[in-house]
């Protein structure tokens, strides 16, 4: 009774802000873009239980407290190559300037299940990547590179993959170069033998967290062992960086369709 | 435990009201988007909460005693392409005569919040200019430049944008120009503008904006400070000035509208 009469009256005080739930993820921080092109941060995202161009993508299961994330092809303003779904981290609020270096070093820990996902033509499910940690160029880097504006590559991406999480990453195709020329998305290459998590996820939630520090990256699926890295290509990498979360299907194909709950995502810095 | 509530309530009313009741309108004139559009000035003004015409544009919200600016897209006022619920301050109430250089400064310090706005067909929420200092020809200025009314650009405009606060302000094109070529609208550009760290989103905040000879400072929750200086400012001496506070509302799309309440305005010379 008690509450209900506390609810009653923080809704008559702040009618407008009352109305929605709590959500389980503190979206301040990150800045969502969905399929239609359609971009939001801080307070523009977290009101997105009452944003009608959210909602197709981005909303609150109420029943189990998520956030559905769903990947389908769309027509709108998106520059994206696949389906994007994904939340980029803004360590200021609405700013993508501000970012972490390697030695800043980061933790990233998330609840996630892969609820649904379409099949190709040939019978195989489509993909999407689930977290990448992306490096950027500093304002400084790109003045050397003489770029007009910062430039983005990413380090590590984690797939859902045939029901398996599968990490690939850059790796320096010369592990002697120095210099300026680490900069250079030319000096990198993808890594040939990918590598999977062990056990098959599926379609059961998940556990994760991926750990930044000290030239080493480690992550951590469930109670697996983790899959570390930590070689030239991590402590030579002087970009800085941040997470994207979220589901960026893999496909354009007609029809393609993934859904992805986040329970839970938090990421800390220096500690 | 119902008892103690209803106290409660009531003594946020209470408080609420107190706030709301403080804005003294009697040095200011309301625009909004009907008629031709429709203007409002002291001392008529003051009795707003009886005027029809007012009421669904500008009114007093019995929850929290807010006044309302409500604005959508309709009959604009000479110069504009957008429609305002937007008070004009009147120096010398119910004359548009009389206005303030920078030398002789103002301040215009107001509590606010923007609670409901649309957003356009991609999903960006609309922009709201939510305070202005607007540029005013004298008469002999007009005359010199042979122009047929006394407008000149606005010097500062504050935006509600996506929740963020943001600031422009207007730079001479060319800083050498001569004094009289510097009358002229064409003269001025837009600065880059810049945002608040703060983001405010639908909640309540605090603008205030100081202004005195070559300078013009605009400080967010009694926080973050922009100042404005050097030869923009210094050049603006030239014109009169007046404040302008409300919902002037930056979208012509169908269906779209804005509210911006404010709970305390005041202004000094």
């Amino acid at each position: 009774m008690k509450s209900f009469f506390l609810g009653a009256c923080s809704l008559l005080l702040f009618g407008f802000s009352a109305a929605a739930q709590e959500s389980p993820i503190n979206l301040w921080n990150w800045k969502l873009e969905l399929p239609s092109g359609y971009k939001a941060s801080d307070w523009k995202l977290s009101n997105y239980q009452k944003d009608r161009f959210a909602k197709p993508f981005f909303h609150l299961d109420t029943l189990d407290s998520a956030i559905v994330m769903e990947a389908y092809p769309s027509e709108g303003t998106s520059k994206s190559k696949y389906t994007r779904n994904t939340l980029r981290e803004q360590m200021q609020a609405g700013s993508n300037d501000v970012n972490w270096t390697m030695k800043e070093g980061a933790v990233l820990e998330a609840d996630f299940q892969v609820t649904q996902m379409s099949k190709g033509e040939n019978g195989k499910y489509h993909r999407t990547i689930l977290f990448q940690i992306d490096g950027r160029t500093t304002e400084k880097q790109t003045e050397k590179l003489g770029l007009k504006k910062p430039k983005s590559m990413p380090m590590v991406k984690i797939y859902w993959q045939n029901e398996r999480l599968r990490v690939t990453r850059k790796v320096l195709k010369d592990e002697s170069m120095v210099g300026d020329d680490l900069l250079l998305k030319s000096s990198w290459k993808e890594t040939e033998s990918t590598i999977y998590a062990k056990e098959k996820v599926g379609f059961e939630k998940v556990h994760i967290r991926i750990e930044v520090k000290k030239g080493k990256i480690t992550i951590q699926v469930n109670e697996e062992k983790p899959i570390v890295f930590r070689d030239l290509s991590v402590s030579q990498w002087y970009f800085e960086n941040y997470f994207t979360v979220g589901n960026y299907l893999q496909s354009k194909e007609a029809g393609c369709h993934s859904t992805v709950k986040f329970y839970s995502l938090v990421v800390s810095h220096g500690k | 435990m119902i008892r103690t509530i209803a106290c409660l309530l009531a003594f946020a009313g209470v408080l609420m009201t107190a706030q709301g009741q403080d804005i003294d309108l009697s040095h200011w004139k309301i625009t909004i988007p009907e008629g031709k559009p429709s203007e409002v000035e002291p001392p008529e003004i003051l009795d707003f909460e009886n005027n029809p015409t007012l009421q669904p544009f500008f009114y007093r919200d019995s929850t929290d005693s807010a006044l309302v600016f409500y604005a959508f897209p309709a009959n604009t006022t000479r110069n504009t392409k957008y429609s305002r619920s937007e008070l004009r301050e009147q120096m010398e109430p119910g004359s548009n005569k009389v206005n303030w250089t920078f030398a002789q400064g103002g301040r215009m310090r107001g509590t606010l919040a923007v609670p409901e706005v649309t957003q356009n067909n991609v999903g960006d929420y609309h922009r709201v200019i939510i305070m202005q200092i607007h540029g005013r020809l004298t008469n002999e200025q007009r005359d010199q430049i042979g122009e047929d009314d006394n407008n000149a650009p606005p010097i500062l405009k504050i935006y509600w944008d996506e929740g963020r606060i943001r600031v422009k302000t207007k730079v001479l094109k060319d800083p050498n120009a001569s004094d009289e070529e510097i009358l002229h609208e064409k003269a001025w550009g837009d600065d880059k503008g810049k945002n608040f760290k703060e983001i405010v989103g639908t909640d309540k905040f605090t603008l205030e904006v100081v202004v005195s000879k070559g300078r013009m400072t605009v400080t967010l929750n009694d926080n973050e400070t922009f100042v404005y200086e050097g030869i923009d400012m210094e050049r603006w001496g030239v014109f009169e000035n007046y404040f302008k506070a409300g919902n002037y509302f930056q979208s012509r799309d169908e269906g779209s509208f804005a509210i911006v309440k404010y709970y305390e305005l005041e202004v000094s010379h």
